[in-house]
């Protein structure tokens, strides 16, 4: 468990810098520990030079370490090194993905949930529009839960699916296992967007059995500008990288060239080598804690989340009651929710404010104004949420 | 000072000024911020040259909304190139806000943009009737 908060929270410089910080916007970006900061400047100070070049002993050393961090987040993944591709972040994995599968896509159907944030719709419609397929939108419920009958109709028949593991707005925790079994039964390509999930679950991505997977070390305490696309690597042999360059070619000649192995075929240019060996660092961290103490934390803090705000008058969420992330948008009778973050500010408390990139699933449950999102890690407490509570009961007296 | 706690900016909000719709307004312009949603409409009557009546409809943040009220203050009876002139800095003054961030500035912003697109599309619609008298 959990038990000593207060040692965990003396490890992020942040809150030393900000003593009065309550920070509830993790899941735009999470902070960052010492260890992870120091890493980066480790780097830099102590042996950059580029990645996979040269052959001096300071290259070699910061290619180890890059190929080390590689290693680092495959096996806190499940999975193998050589089936994850450095990014940028989920965005970017999301729409290296769809171009790659672009080819596969000709007149085929790419099925795609109410939950998605833009980043997985806009890629789809880019990707659709050259392929002439088709989208199809999984419908969720008044909860912002799958509508399971509407999965198994649409699912019928997609060439790529591509769902949010956890929900950045309702808060939502799909079971990818099982859905990914229905669709790969009927011969899709799964694609997960695991930015909200890969940060608070124990993963193990070859029991899940997704094929690609995308997510973003800055909300899982790495640096930011690295991001992984996870892809199964019979896939990734098979695919065409979409971008090319130097670094993920073996040969190239006056006619003709040799595409590099996997993964590195997918990683034109020089890599953001120092971000990817923060990255390796902060998934120490998160080892160190272990993922599941963090998840049955997390659960009693996303549980009395909903319990002391729904106490306040006039205001409504979306999203399940029971079984949510730690994170919850809401809205305040007769408050836009940038007030709402403008007074919360007032009180040294970080929220969210606005459509957090998911403007039809806003539409869908009414907030046309967006919301106010409150978004937990494993560094926030109890009184932190009594905080939040409590300045959100001064305001409605206000 | 956060603005919530700025007296002029609560009670532009809470009683905003000129919020109609001006029914035989002679340029109606409407925009909106797509980030935050934040919708405002400007109703201008024109007379030579002179804006005689504003009004505003709109939806958004006390922020958006104040400075939609105050500008329609500042802009009524005065000459259409002096409104034009209106910078957010002028309204910021007005409302008694000394600084505001990147991610805010866009709501105070959008009045101000909107105000002047409603003058310029006046000044056209004059141009193309009157050819130029």
């Amino acid at each position: 468990m959990i038990e000593d908060l207060n040692s965990i929270r003396s490890d992020f410089p942040i809150f030393e810098f900000n003593p009065k910080l309550v920070y509830m916007d993790s899941a735009a970006t999470s902070q960052r520990p010492k260890k992870v900061i120091d890493k980066v400047a480790e780097v830099y100070t102590q042996y950059n030079s580029n990645v996979h070049r040269g052959i001096y002993s300071m290259a070699e050393k910061v290619t180890e370490e890059y190929e080390d961090a590689r290693k680092e987040i495959a096996a806190f993944l499940g999975t193998s090194a050589e089936e994850l591709i450095f990014t940028k972040n989920t965005t970017e994995s999301l729409n290296l993905v769809a171009y790659m599968l672009l080819p596969k896509l000709k007149n085929g159907v790419i099925t795609i949930t109410e939950l998605e944030h833009h980043s997985n719709i806009l890629p789809w419609r880019k990707v659709a529009s050259l392929a002439n397929a088709e989208i199809k939108t999984v419908a969720v419920d008044q909860e912002g839960k799958i509508n399971e009958a509407d999965f198994e109709k649409k699912i019928s028949g997609t060439s790529v699916f591509s769902f949010a593991h956890v929900s950045n707005v309702a808060g939502t925790t799909l079971n990818a296992k099982k859905m990914i079994r229905t669709a790969k039964a009927e011969g899709a390509i799964t694609v997960v967007d695991g930015a909200q999930a890969a940060p608070h679950i124990k993963l193990n991505l070859h029991d899940m059995g997704a094929d690609f997977y995308a997510l973003s070390g800055h909300k899982m305490l790495g640096p930011t500008g690295i991001g992984i696309l996870y892809g199964n690597k019979k896939l990734l042999e098979d695919l065409e990288p979409p971008f090319s360059g130097g670094e993920m070619v073996k040969e190239v000649h006056a006619e003709g060239q040799e595409w590099n192995d996997v993964p590195w075929k997918f990683e034109p240019g020089t890599p953001n080598f120092a971000g990817a060996i923060g990255f390796g660092e902060a998934v120490k961290y998160l080892e160190k804690i272990g993922m599941g103490d963090i998840e049955l934390y997390e659960k009693k803090l996303g549980r009395a989340l909903v319990e002391e705000l729904t106490k306040i008058d006039g205001l409504e969420y979306i999203g399940p009651m029971e079984n949510r992330a730690s994170l919850l948008s809401f809205k305040l009778r007769g408050y836009h929710p940038h007030d709402i973050a403008a007074f919360l500010d007032t009180r040294s408390i970080a929220v969210r404010s606005g459509f957090h990139c998911a403007q039809p699933l806003h539409e869908k449950f009414g907030f046309f104004d967006g919301s106010a999102r409150a978004s937990l890690y494993f560094y926030n407490n109890m009184e932190e949420i009594e905080s939040l509570a409590r300045a959100l009961k001064e305001l409605v007296k206000l | 000072m956060s603005y919530f706690f700025i007296e002029n900016i609560m009670d532009h909000y809470k009683n905003p000024r000129n919020m109609k719709e001006i029914k035989d307004a002679n340029s109606v312009f409407g925009d909106s911020n797509p980030t935050c949603g934040d919708t405002v409409k400007i109703f201008l009557k024109v007379n030579e040259g002179k804006i005689d009546d504003i009004g505003f409809q709109g939806h958004g943040c006390a922020l958006s909304m104040a400075s939609s009220s105050l500008l329609t203050e500042m802009a009524k009876g005065s000459e259409l190139q002096e409104a034009l002139k209106i910078t957010e800095n002028d309204l910021m003054k007005e409302l008694g806000i000394t600084e505001l961030g990147p991610n805010r500035i866009k709501c105070i912003a959008l009045p101000v943009k909107t105000l002047k697109m409603a003058i310029i599309q006046y000044l056209s619609k004059a141009n193309h009737a009157g050819g130029g008298t």
